[in-house]
């Protein structure tokens, strides 16, 4: 109980909201990079995902290799990135770029093996009526497989956006600021509120993202599959 | 927390057809758990077991920040980070990632020789 109270005054201290290393400030720096990664990632991954899938080619590359992305651990992708990004900048080099293209590269695999397998997954009966139909390829893509892929698509940029979250966690020991610095502040002074605060504010913004996805998921999918599902 | 839901996800991914067959051939209960709906969930129950697995791993590596003593693999990262020693960061790096593959691999190996007829489907599972 006293790490829990600990952690709420350590909360409710209005110390700890202003500032450089203040919550509201630390909390736009992890928000800000899990953005920008998250969108660097779909910008690469979902369109080489749905060409894949559309396609079929190169696909036996990604059901090969899909499982062997979720082994990669995290502090490890970081740590492997630091010799190489500090030959390109050694200032940034050393703190920002590492973490942020571990969070890049950590992102880009579900959203790409959804793509892929969202769009793969899809009917062969429904594409050929599209065909049949006179539709043309990337009318086929756009009309209909992507609509009917979405859920799957949704659920590969969730994970994604949970991962980028926890990855710019770690990011903190690697001269990143974030939330993260709090849990390693608290555990460098002994403190244990700002550590259990810290560890508090992460799991709530790793929780909320989780929510906020599976909003948006529900929102983005069509109404006609949405009722098709619950049949 | 990983391999709750892939188990549950695992048993009932066991077609009813497949039950109610086992059934009508005069199947007990416990027979039928152990000689149908087990073998047909174990696909899933080893991806779960993977995950979890390599996740762990990762955890490890990661707990080098709480502490010397903890952390095994993630301590060469860390350290070497913190003397500018790129080698020793490298060599953490790879082995980390080695063994997380390995154990990875341990568990298809695994999989393949409990259930050599489902070794196809599993590697198509979505991701989330």
């Amino acid at each position: 109980m006293g790490l829990m109270q600990a952690a709420a005054a350590w909360l409710a201290n209005p110390v700890n909201w202003s500032g450089p290393n203040g919550i509201p400030a630390r909390l736009s720096e992890h928000l800000a990079l899990s953005g920008v990664a998250l969108l660097a990632a779909v910008v690469v991954a979902l369109p080489l995902g749905l060409w894949i899938g559309h396609t079929g080619r190169f696909s036996w590359w990604i059901v090969g290799s899909a499982n062997a992305w979720r082994a990669l651990p995290s502090f490890a992708v970081i740590g492997l990135l630091v010799p190489f990004t500090t030959v390109i900048d050694p200032n940034l080099g050393f703190t920002l770029y590492p973490t942020l293209v571990a969070m890049i590269v950590l992102a880009g695999p579900p959203i790409l093996v959804n793509a892929y397998q969202g769009v793969a997954g899809v009917d062969g009966d429904l594409v050929d009526a599209g065909r049949a139909m006179g539709m043309r390829e990337r009318q086929i893509l756009f009309g209909v497989e992507i609509p009917m892929a979405l859920p799957v698509l949704a659920t590969g940029i969730r994970s994604a956006a949970v991962q980028v979250i926890a990855t710019a966690t770690l990011g903190a020991t690697f001269g990143f600021g974030g939330l993260g610095r709090y849990i390693l502040l608290g555990d460098a002074n002994r403190d244990d509120g700002e550590l259990f605060g810290g560890v508090v504010l992460v799991a709530a913004l790793a929780l909320v993202t989780f929510a906020v996805f599976t909003l948006l998921e529900r929102h983005l999918v069509p109404r006609g599959l949405a009722a098709m599902r619950q049949n | 927390m990983l391999l709750i839901p892939n188990i549950v996800a695992g048993f009932d991914s066991v077609p009813v057809d497949v039950v109610d067959a086992a059934d009508g051939m005069g199947f007990s209960r416990g027979q039928r758990w152990w000689s149908v709906e087990l073998p047909l969930a174990v696909p899933l129950v080893v991806a779960g077991l993977r995950l979890a697995s390599v996740s762990t791993i990762g955890l490890v590596t990661v707990s080098a920040i709480l502490g010397d003593s903890l952390g095994g693999l993630g301590y060469y990262i860390l350290d070497g980070y913190h003397r500018h020693f790129t080698t020793e960061v490298l060599v953490g790096g790879l082995l980390s990632i080695g063994l997380a593959v390995v154990a990875d691999l341990v568990f298809v190996l695994l999989q393949r020789l409990l259930t050599p007829w489902a070794a196809r489907r599993a590697a198509d599972a979505p991701w989330g």
